[in-house]
């Protein structure tokens, strides 16, 4: 190994250790999803933690902080901020409806859309997508970390799949106490909690395709940022737009991490095209 | 680009403060009116009010944004570069928009420290953007003036738009509708109602999910509009 590639190492290494030190911190001082002051300001420290380990590691390594990520580089990019908005949108109204069909015996599209117009539909959808774009400082701290920071660093010391793979476990880990206090699966599963920490590994994989696609193709950060705030905001809107007249709450939250399961499979088979196209920008390279 | 941005930002770095101030007086504030007992619906419409302050903050920053360029000597400099007038539009809209963004994301953080500390669930995520995109239209109609007609023109006419939407206030109150003030506790209900976003009739959800796209065209075509205005600006300037 050369010296430039430890020297990457060791940065990976102190990256990786800031960002789940803070987790660690924030969640054993305050807990985690607590409605007091000291829990949200926590869950905002936790949402940062990998940005502050990005600048952290740039100061301890003397790395310097020039990026050129920081733009947002619109001109002629406006597809891939499209792309990023369009894929978690269509992936979260196709899932949901998988989802019912697979769990239970008579799901009808027309009774879980219940009465609602196309028009109140496109309504609710252009209202996430523009509450999203706004609050993406939220996923700024997130995407700052993981795809200007640690996978183009892991990228340099092996090749792009396992890059995508290992930045995908490390992003998937990093979710633990979610999963572990059973925010996305709940806590009523077999698997319990090593099921919902490989599914979320699984996601992250294919995510990151998604997400370090959309930064390689653009030099910016901001449509990763877009792209993973509609996923985070619409997942939960169309999953109780389309499921909650064909399931009970209770049925809901007793097969939980199977219907959040197929979900992200849904996402994860979205994001399978970009993982290609990123591979074969590779290759062409 | 990022020079640019970041040189409005340092020449307008006595208004920064306006961002912290609200951080630090107004949680106590609140807390110390639990305490006393207010009524829920009160303490939401303090928030609400806060918000709408913090984004005011966030709008005043950007009134001076062509104060400090406006001599020929610079604007011949900045033509000249790579980035030429173009560059020195975008900048300024990228200051605004970067501004009202921080403001937002403030006034986020306010609502979520405020209902940590008085227990509340009031979610003003959808008062706060539509504030925020209709700052942005405002904004859009402002800024190819001060581009055009220089700062103290842009300001003139700011304050005649202004004007004219307190005059239509007027007119309302004179003429209008006033029933809806008479029951104040009501009134309270209805406010708190629209901005969590809960019982609108349809056409006002039409309304709140088109807008923000409505407002950031109306923004990016400002821009090309500042474009073409600012060489013709530039002979306005007296220096």
């Amino acid at each position: 190994m050369t010296s430039e590639k430890k020297i990457t190492v060791i940065r990976i290494l102190i990256f990786t250790a800031i960002s789940y030190g803070i987790v660690i911190a924030c969640v054993s001082l305050f807990g985690y999803l607590q409605d007091t002051i000291s829990g949200n300001l926590s869950q905002l420290a936790i949402a940062f933690a990998p940005a502050i380990a990005n600048y952290l590691t740039r100061l301890i390594t003397k790395e310097g902080f020039m990026d050129p990520l920081y733009a947002a580089n619109f001109r002629g990019n406006i597809r891939y901020y499209v792309i990023a908005a369009a894929v978690p949108i269509i992936a979260f109204i196709i899932s949901p409806i998988i989802a019912g069909n697979v769990m239970t015996d008579n799901y009808s599209l027309s009774k879980a859309l219940n009465g609602d117009t196309a028009a109140e539909f496109t309504c609710i959808i252009l209202q996430i997508v523009s509450l999203s774009a706004l609050m993406f400082p939220l996923y700024f701290g997130e995407e700052y970390g993981w795809r200007a920071y640690l996978t183009p660093k892991l990228e340099s010391v092996m090749k792009k799949p396992a890059a995508i793979i290992v930045s995908g476990i490390i992003w998937g880990m990093w979710h633990a106490p979610l999963v572990y206090f059973g925010h996305n699966f709940g806590t009523e599963y077999s698997l319990y909690p090593w099921g919902g920490y490989a599914m979320m590994c699984v996601l992250c994989i294919f995510m990151g395709c998604l997400l370090t696609w959309l930064t390689e193709r653009t030099g910016s950060i901001y449509p990763a940022c877009i792209c993973h705030a509609v996923h985070n905001n619409i997942a939960n809107t169309m999953s109780a737009f389309f499921l909650a007249e064909s399931m009970t709450e209770k049925f809901f939250l007793a097969k939980q991490f199977e219907i959040s399961s197929i979900l992200l499979l849904v996402m994860s088979a979205f994001c399978i095209p970009s993982a290609i196209m990123l591979l074969c920008s590779r290759k062409k390279a | 680009m990022s020079g640019l941005i970041f040189k409005d930002f340092y020449l307008n770095r006595k208004y920064l403060w306006f961002f912290i101030a609200p951080f630090l007086l107004i949680p106590g504030s609140i807390l110390s009116e639990v305490n006393k007992g207010t009524p829920e619906n009160s303490i939401i419409m303090t928030v609400m009010l806060t918000e709408a302050l913090i984004m005011g903050f966030g709008y005043m920053l950007t009134w001076e944004i062509m104060k400090y360029d406006e001599t020929k000597a610079w604007a011949g400099f900045i033509i000249s570069t790579p980035q030429a007038a173009r560059g020195q539009v975008a900048s300024k809209y990228y200051f605004c928009l970067i501004s009202m963004l921080a403001a937002f994301f403030i006034s986020y953080i306010y609502n979520v420290v405020v209902n940590a500390l008085t227990k509340l669930s009031f979610s003003g995520i959808l008062f706060e953007s539509t504030l925020f995109f209709i700052t942005l239209l405002i904004l859009a109609v402002e800024i190819p003036f001060s581009i055009r007609f220089g700062s103290v023109n842009g300001n003139k006419y700011r304050a005649m738009i202004l004007e004219l939407i307190i005059f239509a206030g007027m007119i309302y109150f004179l003429f209008g509708d006033l029933s809806i003030f008479g029951d104040p506790e009501k009134l309270m209900n209805t406010i708190i109602c629209i901005a969590e976003g809960n019982d609108l009739p349809d056409v006002f959800l039409i309304v709140l999910a088109v807008f923000p796209y409505f407002s950031v065209t109306m923004f990016y075509l400002s821009y090309r509009l500042s474009c073409r205005a600012y060489t013709k600006g530039i002979e306005s300037f007296e220096h």
